[in-house]
């Protein structure tokens, strides 16, 4: 049985034939359909209100490199193309809950010291961003500023999350328990139609 | 003359409504974790804005954080200082005069906090600013280091301000002392009398063994910690 300590609002399935659907709209150039899935998704899993500056620092530097070795129109292609894999993938993952993604990688048999690593990573971004506030506040403290300041910034961000890395595989080790906790089992619920319904829609729409 | 003002300084969810003149050349800001004694560093080093009032600080404010790892960014010690002080001679001047040349060739990353610690601080005032910031001076020091802090921090001839837990160290070099909880100022008073007010009891600070023999024994505390760690009373 299913088991969770954190509500999902969507199960497993949907979110793998969600993913499914919208690359292969993107991939038969059904562009703006795959968009507007991603942007509700996005927008149904919190991210674009709670996350914004993420959303900004996806889209901002793909336009930019990609406008300069590919001109404008493809760098905004691309960059709805990212950004739209990026709010569905996040949006989607976000109603399933991180508990909930760790318990469905189990049950398709992944390790549990494997399983974890999604939660891990998605739980470190908090870290990481206070992390690199302090580094700047630290560089800011020692006199250094403006480009001088972004180009020494990387240094102790990276330093810090390599020996971070470290101690979370130490703790990994010792603490993640071998027995799965998970069987592959879900019972839909009205979210689940409701997304793949609206997905759907925009496909044939569209 | 005043070094710091802070007029109805609020940030969101961190400190309210603080009125500070600070104008003592070392000030203590002492209070329980999560008190807000780093955030009005960061305000008082201008690396933070208030959401409302007003902060009147020096130009330019060196600052030494929680993490003295954060704020390296070359391969040697040397190399690091070098980019504060702006030449490579100034940057080992200032090594040499702190004792410290033997760490010019290792790798920041790898010095203990103690160590790191001082490099810190040594960075922070390299580029020679106007006011300084010290949050958690002596976290991961031991009595040498902390006693070659004090000496330091003594020495210096620009405004100071340290936030932290370790009541002894701050009564050694500070001249006042600033008691926060919750995000507010519960007193701000000179050293002696904040070490003798059940303000400090009241938010779970303890002066170390020493200033508490010297409060029994109606003695100065500033007094005493100036002779443990700077081996003078002032």
């Amino acid at each position: 049985m299913y088991s969770s300590g954190q509500k999902a609002k969507i199960t497993p399935p949907t979110v793998i034939a969600i993913l499914a659907l919208v690359l292969y709209m993107l991939v038969s150039g059904q562009v703006l359909a795959a968009s507007i899935v991603g942007l509700i998704i996005g927008i149904l899993g919190g991210i674009v209100f709670h996350m914004p500056l993420l959303i900004l620092w996806i889209a901002v530097p793909t336009l930019v490199v990609v406008a300069v070795f590919h001109g404008v129109l493809a760098a905004i292609d691309t960059t709805i193309r990212v950004l739209t894999v990026s709010l569905t993938a996040s949006g989607l993952i976000s109603m399933l809950g991180l508990y909930n993604l760790r318990l469905f990688l189990e049950g398709l048999g992944v390790p549990p010291k494997a399983s974890i690593l999604p939660v891990l990573i998605a739980r470190q971004a908090d870290i990481f961003s206070m992390i690199v506030r302090e580094s700047l506040d630290s560089l800011r403290g020692r006199g250094i500023k403006g480009v001088r300041l972004l180009f020494r910034l990387p240094i102790p961000v990276l330093v810090n999350a390599f020996e971070s890395s470290a101690v979370l595989a130490e703790a990994i080790l010792a603490k993640v328990p071998e027995r799965r906790m998970s069987t592959l089992f879900w019972r839909p619920t009205g979210w689940d139609v409701l997304i793949f319904s609206l997905t759907l829609l925009s496909l044939y729409l569209l | 003359m005043f070094r710091w003002v802070f007029r109805n300084v609020s940030l969101v969810g961190r400190i309210r409504d603080v009125n500070l003149t600070i104008s003592s050349r070392v000030t203590a800001v002492l209070g329980p974790n999560g008190s807000g004694k780093t955030t009005l560093l960061k305000l008082a080093a201008g690396l933070l804005k208030p959401s409302s009032g007003e902060v009147l600080r020096p130009e330019s404010v060196g600052a030494s954080l929680q993490n003295p790892y954060l704020g390296f960014s070359s391969h040697t010690v040397i190399e690091d200082l070098t980019l504060s002080a702006g030449s490579r001679d100034e940057a080992l001047r200032i090594l040499r005069e702190a004792g410290l040349e033997h760490l010019a060739g290792r790798s920041p990353f790898t010095l203990s906090m103690g160590e790191a610690r001082i490099i810190s601080v040594l960075a922070a005032i390299s580029w020679n600013p106007e006011g300084l910031v010290i949050d958690e001076p002596t976290s991961g020091l031991d009595q040498r280091y902390r006693r070659w802090l004090a000496r330091l921090i003594d020495s210096l001839r620009i405004p100071v301000l340290i936030a932290g837990h370790d009541i002894d160290f701050a009564a050694s070099v500070a001249q006042e002392a600033i008691i926060m909880k919750r995000g507010t100022v519960l007193l701000h008073s000179n050293v002696d009398k904040i070490l003798s007010s059940e303000v400090l009891d009241r938010v779970g600070l303890e002066p170390g063994p020493i200033m508490k023999k010297a409060l029994k024994l109606g003695l100065s505390p500033s007094r005493v910690a100036r002779c443990v760690f700077l081996g003078s009373e002032g």
